[in-house]
């Protein structure tokens, strides 16, 4: 029997406000464990939630950002569950009515075909502690840091639209660039600010039911998101063909397995609308206030690339993939440079360059202006392209310009024929037989005698001219 | 004997420099040495902090610090349930062993600001559940007028203190009743303002959508003293009205000529007892020769309220009272992984009717009970507010007994719940409609002497009708002036 898998998630984005969702720590878990925290997150006897508007502003844009419609009234409810994480024994979590509904992304899926992956709601939530098992001499013991309880989080919900663990993977880049772009949130599966849970169930193909789906935790990278997908529907289709029944469970991925295995179900209890927290309700003035804020989306980035810089569809999606890359070209085109130089040079050269140095795009030295500067003396033919790369390594250890590099350190490329003519003569007298292959219209020894002659003159001829030139003397005489 | 005074003496007295603010709370504290032994409304007591908060009193008015200060050196003692940085925090409850609040509630930074002496835990029932305060877990507390009965509750502590003369005013909290009622059965002034107009930051919830603190006084002059020091809008509670504090004490004066008082008909119930009755019919009588105009009402969903309060308050109070873990502070027993920890720890933590209510609340919110009863309760709720809504547009205020009988023995009602329950049966209908209401003294049983509390209730933010009514009332009859016969 063939079968086919359904599939959605459920991601959690950490959003990057300077608070907590209901005090005034900062929101930075990374702090020395526990230095982060007051009365209100350690929920201390008579401690009372103050809801940040800062959080409340990052949800709304991520939200808008995802063509999500802001719902004008949502409701935080008290999840209580207990477990050590917790302090407060409920998390503060919109549960029933949440700040958004629909919204989704558009992906390519298996077959080249476009396909739109919905979104079924995103609510705002708040975080909970960290806990970290170690060993005190032989006794186990569990630590809790409490600076990340409390810090804001949305979950997005999906629709259990996907059908292939490629799909799961397309959305969550896309999703990824969009939260980036609107700089609600890193989104980086890696840092653990954005964790996703994926529910996967299988069935018949061509049938329509929904069958008993089973979660999977404790994916930290995309990849890993796709390998625990595909295995877990491997597992349950060989439990259909089996004739084993399908049960509603947990299960964690483990990576050094390249398996899904099951978890302990934790005890769910009661859920009350919280009456510490006020209603928020958002007007629709509000919202478009917001929307106004929102910044270009990347797919309508990429579309004006296309139609702008003539680029190609791929290499604009390549170059929104993150908004600081887009930036950044952009910047560089402003400054004169042709788009195909720059998306060439910005994409194989810089940003090769950036991460041998582990280097942000932000925080380098080669600003937009500067690189742009590098890129028009290469367009004049002022230097090659072998010295704009040794220039470009040059101009992350100097803050000199790259013309000052270029004339201290003799990258300027040699055009003046004079000069190049002699290196011709000495290059065609040491090599009397590759000169007779020319002449006799080999193309592969044109090649050889151009090398020879850039080699001659250290790398700096401009290879075109020499081309020109040797073209002249051999061409006019054959 | 400074302690016997209301705060309006002592604050004249203070002010004229007959005696100092370490004089009156000595004088307190003698009380209390004197009578606390048998009336146990005291759970602990720093005397060193108290005395030093009064030397620092008596400081302030040496260096003229005294203007608009009427609280300053004044002793209030506070409910267990209030945080105070420094002090134990306990909420009379087995599972708070030990902590110590890092944190001021905000009306304690206001009491501190305004000069007060804070001071003292005063009894409860345990997280503020019961009417009687014997739900405590470190006993019982007496009535001043008979200690073998109870001083009712939650906030029993706060009203036999009050009633005692331990202390000049006491704060207390109320949910369904804890102050009015206490404050009823021991024959002293309580006030539940209305819901936000005092910020709860600091107060340990039980049931948040019910909560407000208020006060516990000796008059009501003295009420509208405490509430204008305490009232006012608290960014840290977002539940909290955006009003300024309220100074009702302009409110507080001639006679009630021009004031509808409404009788809500649906309060005329079997069961009130006949003394009861027929003080509170004298007392409507007074308020008419004082010039009010009086009016049969109708609030039509009071039969439901009790039912709709527990389960509310329940619900909200399983949630609340999560927190009790072991984890972090309080009691912790240790267990072979994290859920017998808490088994244990909430096992051995919480005394009976904490339980029974953790678990009421845990059951109206499980899946498949939680529209039949929470969402219903909810609905009923909002009919409830509307009713009261609807009769405050016909009067100004509404006038009913506070509790449906004066103090019953310790004991009498423990094996039964839903009997103990039914001790707020006026007093809940307030609570879920977010409204004001007072508790005044106005009369006595006869045999055995009990205090009897007549109910103000007003609407959203009429805290000056409520104090303008039982001010006039009050200068018209000397109930308050009565003293226990504790010594």
């Amino acid at each position: 029997m063939e079968f086919e898998a359904v599939i959605g998630l459920e991601i959690h984005v950490e959003l990057n406000g300077t608070t907590k969702m209901f005090c005034d720590c900062p929101n930075r878990p990374g702090d020395e464990p526990n230095a982060n925290t007051c009365p209100i997150c350690l929920w201390f006897p008579g401690a009372m939630p103050r809801f940040s508007q800062e959080a409340l502003e990052k949800a709304v844009l991520l939200c808008l950002g995802l063509g999500a419609e802001i719902q004008p009234r949502s409701v935080f409810d008290q999840k209580v569950y207990y477990y050590p994480d917790l302090p407060k024994g409920y998390q503060l979590s919109q549960a029933h009515l949440p700040l958004s509904r629909g919204g989704g992304i558009e992906i390519t899926d298996g077959s080249g075909q476009r396909k739109k992956l919905r979104i079924h709601h995103i609510h705002m939530e708040e975080d909970v502690a960290k806990l970290m098992h170690e060993m005190e001499g032989r006794t186990p013991i569990s630590l809790i840091d409490f600076n990340r309880a409390g810090s804001p989080l949305v979950e997005i919900v999906t629709e259990p639209d996907f059908r292939a663990p490629e799909e799961a993977m397309e959305f969550l880049k896309a999703l990824r660039t969009q939260v980036r772009y609107v700089g609600s949130s890193e989104c980086s599966m890696e840092n653990g600010t954005m964790r996703v849970d994926a529910n996967i169930s299988v069935r018949p193909q061509g049938t329509s039911q929904m069958n008993t789906k089973v979660e999977v935790k404790n994916m930290n990278s995309i990849r890993h998101v796709g390998d625990a997908i595909a295995y877990e529907i491997r597992r349950q289709c060989a439990a259909v063909q089996a004739g084993e029944a399908v049960v509603l469970h947990t299960r964690l991925w483990d990576p050094d397995q390249k398996a899904t295995v099951p978890m302990r179900a934790k005890f769910e209890g009661p859920c009350v609308p919280d009456p510490a927290v006020p209603v928020i309700e958002l007007s629709r003035e509000w919202i478009e206030a917001m929307r106004a804020r929102l910044p270009e989306m990347p797919s309508v980035r990429a579309d004006r690339f296309v139609r702008e810089h003539g680029l190609t569809a791929e290499e604009a999606a390549f170059l929104n993939a993150d908004p600081e890359v887009a930036g950044y070209f952009e910047s560089v085109v402003r400054e004169g440079i042709a788009p195909r130089t720059a998306m060439h040079w910005v994409t194989t050269q810089l940003m090769p360059a950036l991460r041998e140095r582990q280097l942000e795009l932000g925080g380098s030295p080669i600003a937009p202006a500067r690189f742009a500067v590098l890129l028009r003396m290469l367009s004049r033919d002022e230097i090659n392209a072998n010295a704009a790369r040794e220039v470009l390594a040059h101009m992350f250890d100097s803050a000199e310009s790259p013309e000052v590099i270029v004339g201290a350190r003799g990258f300027q490329q040699v055009s003046d024929p004079g000069a190049l003519d002699s290196l011709i003569s000495q290059v065609c007298e040491a090599h009397p037989a590759a000169v007779a292959d020319v002449r006799a219209g080999q193309g592969k020894a044109m090649g050889f005698l151009i090398g020879q002659v850039m080699q001659a003159s250290g790398g700096k001829a401009n290879p075109k001219k020499i081309r020109e030139l040797l073209a002249q003397k051999f061409g006019a005489k054959a | 004997m400074w302690n016997t005074l209301t705060i309006s003496d002592l604050a004249a007295r203070l002010g004229r420099r007959e005696v100092s603010a370490r004089e009156a709370l000595q004088a307190c504290l003698d009380r209390i040495d004197q009578v606390d032994g048998r009336l146990h409304a005291f759970l602990s007591l720093d005397r060193a902090d108290a005395l030093a908060q009064a030397d620092e009193a008596d400081a302030r008015r040496a260096r003229g610090e005294s203007a608009d200060q009427p609280l300053l050196g004044i002793p209030i003692a506070l409910k267990d349930i209030l945080a105070v940085r420094g002090q134990p925090l306990g909420c009379a409850s087995k599972i708070l062993h030990g902590f110590i609040s890092p944190y001021d509630a905000t009306v304690v930074e206001k009491l501190k600001a305004a000069g007060a002496v804070v001071f003292g835990r005063v009894n409860m029932d345990e997280f503020a559940m019961g009417s009687s305060t014997e739900n405590s877990a470190f006993g019982r507390t007496g009535n001043p007028w008979d200690l073998d009965r109870i001083p009712g509750g939650s906030s029993g502590g706060s009203a036999a203190a009050v009633a005692a003369d331990e202390c000049l005013a006491a704060l207390g909290s109320d949910t369904g009743g804890s102050i009015r009622q206490p404050a009823a059965l021991c024959g002293c002034v309580g006030l539940k303002p209305t819901y936000g107009l005092v910020s709860r930051y600091g107060l340990v919830a039980f049931a948040s959508s019910l909560d407000q603190i208020g006060p516990f006084t000796r008059s009501v002059r003295d009420a509208a003293l405490v509430l204008h020091a305490i009232s006012g809008h608290d960014p840290r509670d977002s539940t909290s009205l955006p009003e300024p504090a309220i100074d009702c004490a302009a409110a507080i004066h001639g006679d009630l000529r021009g004031i509808k008082l409404g009788l809500p008909r649906e309060y005329r119930i079997e069961g009130i007892d006949p003394e009861v009755k027929s003080a509170v019919d004298a007392a409507v009588r007074q308020l008419e020769s004082l010039g009010a105009e009086i009016l049969e009402v109708s609030l039509p969903h009071t039969q439901y309220a009790v039912a709709t309060y527990y389960i509310i308050a329940t619900a909200e109070a399983s949630a609340n009272l999560a927190r009790y873990d072991g984890v972090r502070y309080g009691l912790r027993i240790d267990g072979d992984d994290p859920i017998e920890m808490y088994a244990r720890t909430r096992g051995a933590g919480f005394g009976p009717e904490v339980k029974r209510r953790i678990i009421l609340g845990t059951y109206v919110l499980s899946s498949g009970y939680y529209d039949a009863y929470y969402l219903r309760a909810q609905k009923v709720r909002t009919l409830i507010r509307q009713d009261f809504l609807r009769a405050f547009e016909q009067v100004d205020a509404l006038v009913t007994p506070t509790t449906p009988t004066a103090a019953f023995r310790a004991g009498e009602k423990v094996d039964n719940p839903l009997q103990m329950y039914l001790c707020d049966i006026f007093t809940i209908p307030c609570n879920l409609a977010g409204i004001c209401g007072l508790s005044l003294p106005c009369g006595f049983t006869r045999e055995p002497r009990l205090p009897i509390g007549l109910q103000i209730l007003g609407p959203p933010m009429g805290e000056r009708t409520l104090f303008k009514v039982a001010h006039a009332y009050e200068q018209a009859t000397s109930w308050h002036r009565q003293k226990p016969p504790i010594q």
